[in-house]
């Protein structure tokens, strides 16, 4: 028992202690350099999945592809330094007014690190291309793509099966409603496409295929990590209904358009497409404005103009301008003007559901108080003393 | 008693010197006139480029840095003002042609032109015209060449390529072909009989040809057009083309065809008599533009930086002079002289905030101003509160470096350059960029005091005990300052991206950056405060802090371009590896054990 006690005790004294802030925020500064400079060849995205949305930063796969973790990554850091400041305060610093600067500080340091925690886990990024004169009411997802079956045979409403990402793998087999089986040949996270050249007898699943991929070959590519390149999936897959081969589909972002599925009596389309997001509401694109300065192709401003359609809230109906620095918040959304494409005709809005935007606003003021707080009395202090 | 004479004598001197160098800081030299030319008139035409409307004094000065790394060219033992280069490129090539204003210091690019390799490293236009067809050739083919994986050479070569389209872009800038004379009058009164004369048809069918092309390559648009109740800007090429096609006639089009006329008949007076009419002209036409013009001129004919890294090398002689002979005379005439500096330095940034109508930091270039002013600001603060002259050098070491800095940052061109759609925010260009560039400011502050700890203290027996003390202070304080301003910019950077993307933190490198000063800062706060580190630990991870804001203020801009990009950031690559390497030896040195110290701190 005695034992324990004096376990519990160390454990405690380590983790409240200034060593451990050190050592903390030491290795928070080095993985932000190893992440800046692992940015030059990986992109942003994946250098901060390896430095920061992981526990430990891996050696290269050894033996039967095990890795080693060689480093504490940016969950694991975060962790401990988030653990470190709350034992501190409870076990080292008095709750005094000498003190008061340093626990707001510290205490909008928790909120800022538990904000960039939760919008990690619940903030989603879109895109919306909206091309001018016409709207939409939904955005997509560059970086993760959905096979969709789509049931048109109402004329009036669409009904979409997707399927995501995470399912799509080689050999898997999805059963969708209609008795339709869905075989997944092959799927591929980078492919390029390209007219076939191999003969059908090189690979047996090309005598079936049907539709506009029926002369195309994919063409399996390594994953980019250019963030200007992004990956583009394609799929080979078989389709039957009630057990019946029905054929089979080569699918890509790059072949845009649905393709038709011969069943009786019904209207269905097969595409593999960036994952939706569909939203009670539509946008209606007016006009793309892209001012230069002149005499220069600089931009000095750009903007959308854009009329909200909102069918279930029609008092919510009206234009508005979205431009840089001033986005539209909407609905628990947030519109920002981020490209433009098709010599500005096409506006290309970047949509943000992030619940948790307000804490790093909160947080700051906090810290920026309580430094302000601190090194105003410490200042205090120092003249007294002389 | 004698003493005190002796001091009040000098001081009237000191008062004389100090006034004296008040004086010529705010001087303003304007360029001579030429062979009875008035260029001084010349040089404060308006035009409009990249977007501005600016003084030809500033196109020639950006320019001629851009060819020749100086704002002006000595060729044959005599000054060649830029406003008389300009003025002659484009009224007299054949003699600007001439000129010696290609600065190439590439050996294999030397080799290439056919040029000698010696250590003359000044070419005329003439010199380099022969190989212009294979320069163009070979820099198209390095063009498809990412930036990131072109040779020195090969990036070098490119350089020269640019400067050569410059030269001549700026050369067509202003050309007004010579028209036949009867053609206005034939153009306004019977412009049946043009149609006629099939001679003139083919004749003006050329000039036409000649002007669209003027138009397309022009560098700058000097032709002001009223458009409705305002005034617009078109090239000299266009204007040539509204005369043909649509009979208008522009009047500064007549006023630069007259004056660049007089100046190639070698007509002073016809010349003054043209400029003096197109300045009446301006000045009822387009007043406030013209009134912008001639302040951006008097800034240009100032120089305020150029003379405030004069003045704070001067100040920095005389502190190190001061701890040798006559230290309180020489420190009182430092400290007048750094406030002399400062102002002429103040001066240049309002100048330049007023003109551009903008906060002070816009570009890298006025970072670095702005770095310096700050940091010069912070150090008189300090010098106040502890009279040591150790913050007095400070402020000139890191003002005299910060103006050099930014005086090779202006070889790319204007440096009031226009902001793009997403910077085109006051709020947070004045936010955000300011408190960064304050957090940058006072961490170079408090590692410039480590550099004077530990040197002063390793390599002479002068630091006493009170000096390390009040070096302690100072740089703890400003460490503390800088935390701050560092952490308030990056926190504002977070809001101004949630702002314009949506997201508060995007890991972008110049956000690393930011917040590796914070963090870093941090560090040597809680270690001081846990007492890991004392005095001398404090001050060494000062000195790596500078390290770390260079790389957040430069390091980072070269990330993305990599290695061997434009000329001049592959020099500052160099400088910036003889920078880090200097701090981390003399971090090194503040690591020696107290012993071998020359000053004995040991209690």
């Amino acid at each position: 028992m005695a034992k324990i006690k004096f376990l519990v005790k160390e454990i405690v004294k380590i983790l409240s202690s200034l060593e451990l802030t050190l050592a903390g925020l030491s290795a928070l500064a080095l993985l932000v350099f190893l992440c800046t400079l692992g940015e030059v060849q990986l992109g942003v995205y994946d250098s901060v999945k390896i430095h920061f949305n992981s526990w430990f930063l891996y050696s290269r796969p050894i033996l039967s592809g095990y890795r080693i973790p060689l480093f504490p990554a940016g969950k694991l850091v975060g962790i401990v330094l988030i653990l470190n400041l709350l034992f501190a305060h409870f076990k080292r610093l008095t709750l005094s007014y000498k003190k008061i600067g340093l626990w707001l500080t510290h205490f909008g340091l928790i909120i800022l690190f538990l904000g960039q925690f939760l919008s990690g886990r619940f903030a989603r990024e879109s895109q919306m291309t909206i091309k001018e004169n016409s709207s939409k009411n939904y955005s997509e997802d560059p970086r993760h793509s959905e096979l969709d079956l789509i049931d048109a045979t109402n004329s009036k409403t669409d009904i979409v099966y997707s399927i995501p990402q995470e399912l799509l793998k080689t050999g898997q087999t999805i059963r969708l409603p209609h008795k339709i089986t869905l075989d997944i040949k092959h799927y591929a996270l980078n492919a390029a496409v390209d007219i076939r050249k191999n003969s059908d007898a090189a690979f047996p699943n090309y005598s079936l295929i049907q539709g506009p991929g029926k002369n195309l070959e994919i063409i399996d590519m390594p994953l980019s990590h250019d963030d200007n390149q992004p990956n583009m999936p394609a799929a080979l897959v078989q389709v039957s209904e009630n057990g019946k081969i029905l054929g089979n589909w080569q699918m890509s972002e790059m072949i845009p358009l649905p393709q038709r599925i011969p069943i009786k009596g019904k209207e269905i389309y097969l595409t593999l497409r960036p994952k939706r997001y569909y939203f009670p509401f539509s946008l209606f694109l007016k006009k793309f404005t892209h001012k230069i300065y002149a005499g220069t192709s600089i931009p000095s401003r750009f903007s959308s103009l854009i009329h909200i359609n909102a069918p279930a809230s029609p008092t919510e109906n009206r234009n508005t301008l979205i431009s840089m620095n001033h986005p539209l918040r909407f609905q628990g959304l947030t519109f920002y003007q981020a490209s433009y494409a098709q010599n500005n005709t096409v506006s290309i809005l970047q949509v943000v559901r992030n619940p948790s935007w307000t804490i790093p606003y909160i947080s700051s003021f906090f810290i920026a108080l309580g430094l302000i707080l601190h090194f105003l009395m410490r200042l205090k202090q120092a003249k007294f003393l002389s | 008693m004698k003493e005190e004479i002796n001091l009040k004598k000098n001081s009237f001197l000191f008062n004389l010197l100090v006034l004296g160098a008040l004086i010529w800081a705010f001087f303003p030299i304007f360029p001579h006139s030429d062979s009875g030319a008035d260029l001084a008139l010349f040089s404060r035409f308006p035009v409009l480029q990249e977007g501005r409307v600016k003084p030809l004094d500033t196109v020639a000065r950006s320019s001629l840095l851009v060819l020749s790394h100086k704002e002006s060219v000595s060729t044959k033992g005599q000054e060649l003002p830029a406003s008389k280069w300009l003025l002659d490129l484009v009224s007299r090539p054949e003699v600007a042609d001439m000129e010696k204003v290609f600065c190439i210091d590439n050996l294999d690019v030397l080799g290439f032109l056919n040029l000698p390799q010696t250590a003359q490293r000044y070419f005329s236009f003439n010199q380099i015209a022969p190989s212009w067809d294979r320069l163009e050739k070979k820099a198209n083919s390095i063009e498809k060449i990412s930036a990131k994986s072109r040779s020195s050479f090969e990036s070098a070569l490119l350089e020269v390529e640019e400067q050569v389209v410059l030269y001549q872009r700026l050369k067509f800038s202003l050309e007004t072909p010579e028209l036949p004379d009867s053609l206005p009058n034939l153009l306004l009164k019977n412009p049946q009989s043009i149609a006629k004369d099939k001679h003139l048809q083919k004749e003006l069918s050329g000039i036409l040809t000649r002007s669209n092309f003027i138009d397309q390559s022009a560098y700058f648009w000097a032709i002001p057009v009223s458009s409705g109740n305002q005034y617009g800007w078109i090239s000299s090429g266009k204007a040539i083309g509204q005369l043909l096609m649509q009979g208008t006639l522009s009047q500064p089009l007549l006023f630069y065809h007259r004056m660049e006329d007089a100046r190639k008949n070698s007509d002073p007076a016809a010349f003054n008599a043209a400029a003096n009419s197109y300045n009446e002209w301006l000045q009822k036409n387009l007043p406030s533009q013209w009134r912008w013009s001639r302040y951006e001129e008097i800034f240009n004919a100032v120089s305020p930086f150029w003379k405030g890294i004069i003045l704070y090398f001067i100040v920095f002689i005389s502190l190190a002079l001061s701890w040798v002979v006559a230290p309180e005379r020489l420190m009182e005439l430092a400290m007048r002289l750094l406030v002399v500096a400062w102002s002429v330095h103040s001066f240049g940034i309002l100048c330049r905030i007023i003109i551009q109508g903008r906060p002070p930091v816009t570009n890298l270039y006025s970072s670095a101003v702005f770095i310096g002013w700050v940091a010069v600001l912070l150090c008189w603060i300090l010098e106040r509160k502890f009279p040591k002259g150790f913050a007095a050098m400070t402020a000139s070491i890191i003002g005299f470096t910060t103006l050099i800095i930014a005086h090779h940052l202006a070889m790319t061109g204007d440096t009031m350059e226009m902001m793009r759609a997403v910077l085109n925010s006051n709020f947070w260009l004045s936010t955000h960029v300011s408190s960064i560039t304050i957090g940058y400011a006072s961490t170079f502050v408090a590692g410039t005091l480590g550099i004077l700890y530990i040197l002063k203290g390793v390599l002479t027996p002068s630091l006493d005990k009170e000096a390390a003390k009040a070096l302690v202070q100072m740089t703890y304080g400003i460490i503390c300052f800088s935390l701050f301003f560092s952490f308030v910019g990056t926190v504002l950077g977070g809001i101004w991206a949630d702002q314009s993307w949506g997201r508060f933190w995007g890991w972008d490198p110049k956000e690393n950056g930011a917040l590796l000063i914070v963090l870093w800062n941090a560090i040597i706060l809680h270690a001081r405060w846990g007492g890991f580190i004392r005095e001398r630990g404090l001050m060494v991870m000062a000195v790596l802090g500078n390290v770390i804001t260079s790389l957040s203020w430069f390091g980072v801009n070269m990330l993305g371009i990599g290695l061997h990009s434009y000329g001049w950031m592959d020099k500052a690559f160099f400088w910036l590896s003889i920078f880090i390497l200097s701090q981390l030896a003399i971090a090194a040195l503040g690591g020696l054990p107290l012993g071998y110290w020359k000053s004995k701190l040991q209690s």
